[in-house]
């Protein structure tokens, strides 16, 4: 599946706020229950005080609920209670609620006397809380204040006790002692239904999971919008790629628009067109070399060709244009081999730094052997100033490829009955070849080009001598692969000297 | 026919002014673009077979200086650059024709002979000189009424090749030196004369009537009547 860098941060985004919303709502729901919860019970523990203010008993012992205006008129606000069961503290049922239709609330002995509440179901099958308590006849005071002291109570009945509520019982229990023997104790229970707080709190509950969706929703649908119009610079930059592709190199990525994150990738990109660029004007500038280069001496060949099978010759003409035909098929080898030497040691990287330990005195020592014969037929003197213990750190054949090459060179266009000079000295980081030979015919202004490619002195190419006009770049490639420079300069009388400055071991 | 094969790689130019002196024409050779435009100062040159890529002055400087001049000659531009672009600079420049190297000597040697006759406004490769018939390409002069053919020297029929191309024109003995033998020395007085001589012996023979007529102190002229 394809990575979307929008439906991942929206999802994710979405996931947080969710999560954030349901921890809210989950706090404010809990939060308004026990507000609610606490007052409800409030309210049936006001209730069941009322209850008792409200109860007439007998010198028997038995009970009925009074109309005592008294009570009705000091709680004018709340009514009596419509289920109610008083029990003996042994669970002897003294009165039941005429509400209850005779069926009995459920009997628990309070752990103590602040009372206890409990989830019941009536009859009729309503959800109810019921509250239980033990009383005393005309402690009514006591309950009263139990009720105001007994602030905070949990739902479910189970009593957070302060300090002063554990102290009470023992204070009760130590009069109660006195009183349960003249049977002044009942037990009475006071249910209410919990019909309409269960349903506000369903509806609590229920506004809040849909507000939370709701908001959900709604915030992923913007933050989706929001990444749409964060992201178009993005989808903006791949249209202008496309478009680079489209149309040349020479076209970049306008940073315009671009907001300031993605200007380094722009930027890294137009490096990279500016880089590719570059190497496709190399490589065009290239094959339109080889194309010349080539296509040249092939054109010569064939017509050469050609001509000797136009009619029946001589032996001596076929002999001599069989030679011209060599002579130009050698001279394409050469060109052809200079050309691979050339294009693989452009297509090599620069070496990292390793140690090599070549030594070119040596390797130009047996070049001089090589070409003495030549060099003597053509009356040129050779003088070597080498100095053995100079070693280069260079691999010996990116050496060997620039000495041999800077040596054809010198041989190449020194003038007969002139002198090829050698010298090798340290200097500072660097060691030194100079390689320089009179009879130069290169203009003073033209000494720079020397290294290009294919370029050549004025006629040069037209003596058909082993020149590729490749020899120089490669000897300024090989030496550049080296971590080496290359230099030039003429002087007067006619002195040409190419200067290799290489990294010492 | 004068050319000027101007060509910087040296066996290829041999190879090229070899098969065009073996065709009959003369051929002035140059190595770069300074030489060719000496060699064009002459102005006798009908064709310039010109590399593009030349040292020092570059085909398109020489082919500048060439369509400067009055009557400038032909231009076939011969290079190794191959694409469009290269071409339409070449004919925008003013060449005449173009030519990728490598080609066949044969298609070089067939737009040789068809720029020289446009040069001379001769439209077909076979000329009616009255009851003689003269192929361009096959170098030869016949008599399409009986077959027989007229035997020329190759001197003979470049002197007569020369004055058909400018049939019924009055040509000087030095045009026809120039373009038919070339060299820098100046013509011998009668070596002009003598070859007419010879060529009028046999076509005159074979035509049955005058066709080469005498301009006393200006030439000759082929004309089918006086």
């Amino acid at each position: 599946m394809k990575y979307s860098l929008r439906i991942q941060l929206t999802l994710s985004c979405a996931l947080a706020i969710a999560i954030l919303l349901a921890i809210l709502g989950i706090t404010l729901y809990v939060g308004l229950y026990q507000a609610f919860a606490s007052r409800f019970d409030l309210s049936l523990r006001t209730r069941t005080a009322l209850l008792i203010s409200a109860l007439d008993w007998d010198s028997r012992g038995n009970v009925h609920v009074g109309s005592d205006s008294a009570a009705q008129d000091r709680q004018s606000a709340l009514t009596l209670p419509r289920f109610y069961e008083i029990w003996t503290p042994h669970g002897r049922p003294l009165l039941l609620a005429p509400e209850l239709n005779h069926r009995s609330l459920q009997f628990l002995q309070p752990h103590s006397f602040t009372g206890q509440f409990v989830k019941i179901h009536l009859a009729d099958g309503h959800a109810a809380r019921e509250f239980v308590i033990r009383s005393s006849r005309g402690d009514r005071e006591d309950i009263e204040h139990d009720g105001h002291q007994q602030g905070h109570q949990d739902p479910r009945g189970n009593t957070r006790q302060s300090q002063a509520a554990e102290r009470r019982p023992s204070d009760a229990a130590k009069n109660g002692i006195n009183r349960s023997s003249n049977h002044r104790q009942f037990m009475i229970a006071v249910a209410r239904p919990t019909g309409e707080l269960d349903a506000s709190l369903d509806s609590l509950q229920w506004s809040l999971i849909i507000a939370c969706s709701a908001a959900t929703l709604l915030s992923a649908w913007i933050i989706w919008w929001l990444l749409g119009r964060g992201l178009r610079p993005v989808g903006i930059i791949a249209e202008e790629i496309t478009r680079v592709g489209v149309n040349d190199l020479s076209d970049r990525i306008s940073v315009g628009g671009v907001p300031v994150e993605l200007i380094p990738i722009v930027d890294r990109l137009n490096q990279l067109l500016q880089r590719i660029e570059d190497a496709m004007r190399r490589e065009k500038a290239m094959t339109a070399d080889i194309a010349h280069e080539l296509r040249t001496p092939l054109a010569s060949m064939r017509a050469s060709a050609e001509l000797a099978l136009s009619r029946p010759r001589d032996p001596t003409e076929y002999q001599r244009m069989i030679g011209e035909f060599l002579a130009v098929e050698l001279h394409m080898q050469h060109l052809v081999e200079n050309f691979l030497t050339l294009a693989r040691l452009e297509a090599k990287p620069k070496l990292a730094q390793r140690e090599y330990r070549s030594q070119p005195a040596e390797m130009i020592r047996r070049y001089a052997d090589e070409w003495q014969g030549l060099l003597q037929s053509r009356q040129i003197r050779l003088e070597l100033q080498l100095i053995d213990s100079l070693g280069v750190n260079a691999p010996e054949e990116l050496l060997r490829i620039a000495i041999r090459n800077v040596f054809e060179n010198a041989v190449s266009y020194v003038d007969d009955g002139g002198t090829i000079r050698i010298n090798m000295r340290r200097e500072s980081a660097h060691v030194i070849l100079e390689f320089g030979n009179t009879g130069s015919r290169v203009p003073h202004d033209q000494t720079s080009m020397v290294f290009e490619r294919f370029w050549r002195g004025d006629t040069a190419r037209s003596d058909l001598t082993r020149h590729s006009g490749l020899g120089l770049a490669i000897v300024r490639q090989a030496v550049d692969n080296c971590g080496g420079m290359v230099d030039v300069e003429t002087q007067v009388g006619g002195w040409f000297t190419i200067r290799l400055s290489l990294p010492p071991v | 026919m004068r050319v000027l094969l101007v060509e910087d790689f040296r066996p290829l130019r041999n190879s090229i002014a070899q098969a065009l002196r073996e065709l009959g024409y003369v051929v002035d050779e140059a190595g770069d673009g300074r030489a060719a435009l000496w060699s064009l100062g002459s102005g006798q040159t009908d064709l310039v077979v010109l590399d593009i890529m030349l040292p020092g002055v570059d085909g398109f400087g020489v082919l500048k200086a060439i369509r400067a001049k009055s009557n400038a000659p032909a231009v076939l531009m011969l290079t190794a650059k191959d694409t469009v672009d290269d071409r339409v600079a070449g004919l925008d420049a003013g060449a005449d024709d173009y030519l990728v190297k490598p080609f066949a000597l044969e298609e070089l040697m067939a737009r040789v002979r068809a720029l020289i006759r446009r040069r001379y406004q001769v439209d077909s490769a076979t000329l009616r000189i009255g009851p003689l018939i003269m192929d361009l390409n096959a170098r030869r002069v016949y008599r399409p009424d009986n077959g027989s053919e007229v035997l020329l020297s190759a001197s003979e029929y470049s002197i007569f090749e020369y004055l058909a191309m400018r049939k019924g024109q009055v040509v000087s003995r030095s045009d026809i030196w120039d373009h038919t033998h070339g060299g820098d020395s100046a013509p011998e007085s009668n070596v002009v004369d003598v070859f007419i001589g010879l060529l009028r012996k046999k076509i005159d023979a074979a035509a049955g009537c005058r066709l080469i007529h005498t301009r006393r102190g200006l030439g000759y002229v082929l004309a089918e009547t006086e």
